[in-house]
């Protein structure tokens, strides 16, 4: 009864653990095969032991028995089937194992794909049979290609776009991963095998590695993303511009960074050429500037050589008149009054040149925002001042009250002045402050300041005289012009050193009254 | 003759104080000035015949100065001219001293250079006049000759004798001196030498 009981027992765990083991084989699509021996001939019983869930995979019936070597042979798919008999041949004549995959065809023509791992089995050095596993390995296979897919497209549009990706810990300079491009843009050879990072590293430029370290470093202490150009030095020896663009996930580790890698070259030759263009153009605006004042001051200096020319020539006369004998007195006294007149004459014009926008062009009185202008006129000379290192900064009044003036002359004001500034301090940067306050008698003035060369030490007050400069290239007609718009404007304007370096210009502008408006 | 008479200077400049200037200061030596804003204003006066010339601005508002110049050539109108400029460079002073123009002054130009260019200039129109007057007065003569007489005359300027001119008309070599009588007498020439200059002032083409 006891026996019975225990023999019961261990029926129904083994029942129970080949139920287990069955289970697991079903849930696992992995079947076990057994065989004595592989067969050679096309007819030959493989002596194989198939377990249920083979014949599942094989979508065979059980009941039919296990294949013989020719049946076997006629589920492997048409591609795979000659080098699957030769796998078996192999095994049978030299007794090794295999690990293969390969697609089988369905009865009902569902192809699929297997992976067969057999071992032969030994016992005191005689051969005694081989054991393996079957395994549907369709799904992993399909999602492999399909992988592989992705992979070819995206380093296919990689080396398009000349972006590398790489994943790696800055601190520990760790690389997870760096793809084919990645390598490429150093001229590395990826199939060279993983790069270290130092490679990487040691490539940048001395000039460049100082800041970029110190951006990343930063970048690093605070977790946060980062975006840098530098320059390399390719491994065959060109120097090529690179972007770097990392970003850290927060629930990575500390100076885990993932990113791409692109090849800026040609962007930043297209820039500096256009740069360079841009400056072509700015030179040539100069020297039109030039010229035009040049025959402005040519033009001038005609009309101001005639009344000369003529007041001389009366003078000469006028002596003539007084050397005769007796003196023609009436003569004289006429030549004289001439002389006068083209002595006035000659001055007119200089007033003509002063006054040369009151009578001009009629301005055209607006309302206007200077704080408009001053952006207007800071975004315009942005360019320009930072080429020189040259910082702007306004330090206007909150509330400042809106002006009656001729917009474009006021913008002409403000080019001047603060190109006047920039100019001085071409050579040494420096920083540019354009300010502005309210007068308690309601003026408003505006002051734009400079930390460059400062004002002659003479002759302070001649700078604003037209033809008047201290500059090799200058007209002299900058400031003369400033000053016959703002005086035209009801204003004022005056030049002040200033007590460390530099030079500020202020200039006043009576501030529209509401019965204006 | 009217060289006796004093001589003209005309001045053309488009700047009133410079013309008032400079016709003062003519003046003032004694000479006539006749003075002009534009080119076209003088072009409408009649030269007389005392000796003149013309101080003429370069940068006419109309006709630039050295255009005027050749424009006075194209009308025949032989005057000196002295240039005055503002602003001359070398290559226009070149081009008008080249054209015939006494001299080239660039403003403001002392006195005494531009009275005396004046006196050049006068000098030399005088001459020119002289010289056209004498002409004038030998076209006078030669046009009181008669078609046999100015025949004649070609033929002795030519060199030849009194017989072979006689051959070549087929007249008396007589009949050929009376001619040269007349011929001499009617020219006022005092030698056959002297009938040979008169020819040549009257660009007279010698027979073959």
């Amino acid at each position: 009864m006891q026996d019975i009981t225990d023999r019961k027992r261990a029926e129904e765990a083994l029942k129970q653990s080949q139920f287990y083991l069955s289970e697991g084989q079903r849930l696992a699509h992995m079947g076990s095969w057994a065989s004595n021996d592989l067969g050679i001939r096309w007819s030959d019983d493989l002596g194989i032991y198939w377990s249920e869930e083979v014949y599942k995979i094989y979508g065979l019936d059980p009941q039919n028995g296990a294949p013989n070597l020719k049946q076997y042979l006629a589920t492997i798919h048409p591609d795979d089937r000659a080098s699957m008999a030769e796998t078996i041949r192999v095994m049978h004549e030299q007794r090794c194992g295999c690990d293969v995959t390969k697609r089988i065809v369905r009865p009902d023509g569902e192809v699929r794909y297997v992976r067969c791992v057999g071992v032969p089995v030994f016992e005191g050095g005689v051969f005694k049979a081989f054991h393996g596993t079957t395994m549907d390995v369709t799904e992993h296979e399909l999602l492999t290609q399909e992988l592989r897919r992705e992979r070819a497209y995206l380093t296919e549009a990689q080396s398009l776009t000349h972006t590398g990706s790489w994943a790696c810990n800055l601190l520990t300079r760790e690389i997870f991963h760096s793809s084919d491009e990645n390598a490429r843009l150093y001229g590395f050879d990826p199939n060279q095998g993983a790069i270290p990072f130092d490679r990487f590293y040691n490539a940048i430029l001395a000039e460049d590695e100082v800041a970029l370290r110190a951006k990343l470093e930063n970048a690093i202490r605070e977790g946060a993303d980062y975006d840098i150009e530098f320059r390399i030095r390719r491994t065959d020896g060109a120097i090529r511009f690179l972007r770097g663009i990392g970003h850290h996930n927060p629930s990575q580790e500390i100076g885990e960074y993932v990113g791409i890698t692109m090849d800026i070259t040609e962007r930043k030759r297209a820039e500096e050429e256009r740069e360079r263009l841009r400056q072509l153009e700015a030179d040539l605006a100069h020297i039109n500037r030039v010229n035009m004042m040049g025959e402005l001051a040519a033009a001038l200096a005609h009309e101001i050589r005639q009344p000369i020319a003529a007041s001389i020539t009366s003078a000469n006369a006028c002596l003539r008149w007084l050397a005769r004998d007796p003196p023609d007195l009436e003569r004289a006294r006429a030549a004289a009054a001439r002389i006068e007149q083209d002595g006035n004459r000659a001055a007119d014009v200089i007033n003509r040149l002063r006054s040369f926008y009151k009578k001009g062009t009629p301005p055209e009185r607006g309302i206007v925002d200077l704080s408009d202008i001053v952006r207007e006129m800071t975004a315009l000379l942005r360019k320009e001042a930072v080429r020189h290192s040259i910082k702007i900064h306004s330090e206007l009044h909150e509330n400042m009250p809106n002006v009656l003036a001729d917009r474009v002359q006021l913008q002409q004001v403000f080019m001047n002045l603060m190109l006047n500034a920039i100019d001085a301090m071409k050579d040494t940067g420096g920083k540019l402050t354009i300010s502005s306050r309210l007068t308690p008698e309601g003026h408003l003035i505006v002051s734009i300041s400079d930390t460059g060369v400062g004002l002659p030490a003479e002759n302070t007050e001649r700078i604003f005289d037209a033809f008047h400069t201290t500059k090799p290239q200058g007209t002299g007609m900058g400031l003369a012009i400033t000053r016959s718009i703002l005086e035209a404007h009801g204003g004022r304007v005056w030049a002040t050193a200033n007590r460390e370096a530099g030079a500020t210009f202020h200039f006043t502008l009576p501030v529209k009254v509401e019965a204006d408006a | 003759m009217k060289s006796a008479a004093v001589p003209t200077v005309f001045i053309i400049d488009d700047d009133r104080g410079m013309r008032q200037a400079i016709h003062d200061l003519v003046e003032s030596v004694g000479l006539r000035a006749e003075s002009f804003a534009t080119g076209e204003e003088f072009l409408s006066t009649r030269l007389s015949g005392r000796p003149s010339c013309l101080v003429l601005d370069v940068r006419l508002p109309q006709m630039s100065g050295l255009d005027f110049q050749r424009r006075l050539a194209e009308t025949g109108m032989q005057i000196p001219i002295i240039f005055v400029t503002a602003h001359g460079d070398i290559p226009m002073s070149v081009r008008a001293l080249k054209s015939g123009a006494v001299e080239f002054l660039t403003k403001p130009f002392r006195d005494q250079d531009l009275l005396d260019a004046i006196q050049q200039a006068l000098e030399r129109d005088r001459i020119a006049q002289e010289q056209q007057a004498e002409v004038h007065d030998l076209q006078e003569r030669y046009h009181a000759l008669t078609a046999r007489e100015r025949e004649v005359m070609t033929l002795v300027v030519a060199g030849m004798l009194n017989k072979q001119i006689a051959s070549e008309i087929g007249a008396s070599e007589a009949t050929v001196k009376v001619h040269r009588g007349h011929v001499m007498h009617k020219m006022q020439a005092a030698s056959v030498v002297d009938l040979v200059r008169m020819a040549d002032k009257l660009k007279l083409s010698p027979r073959k």
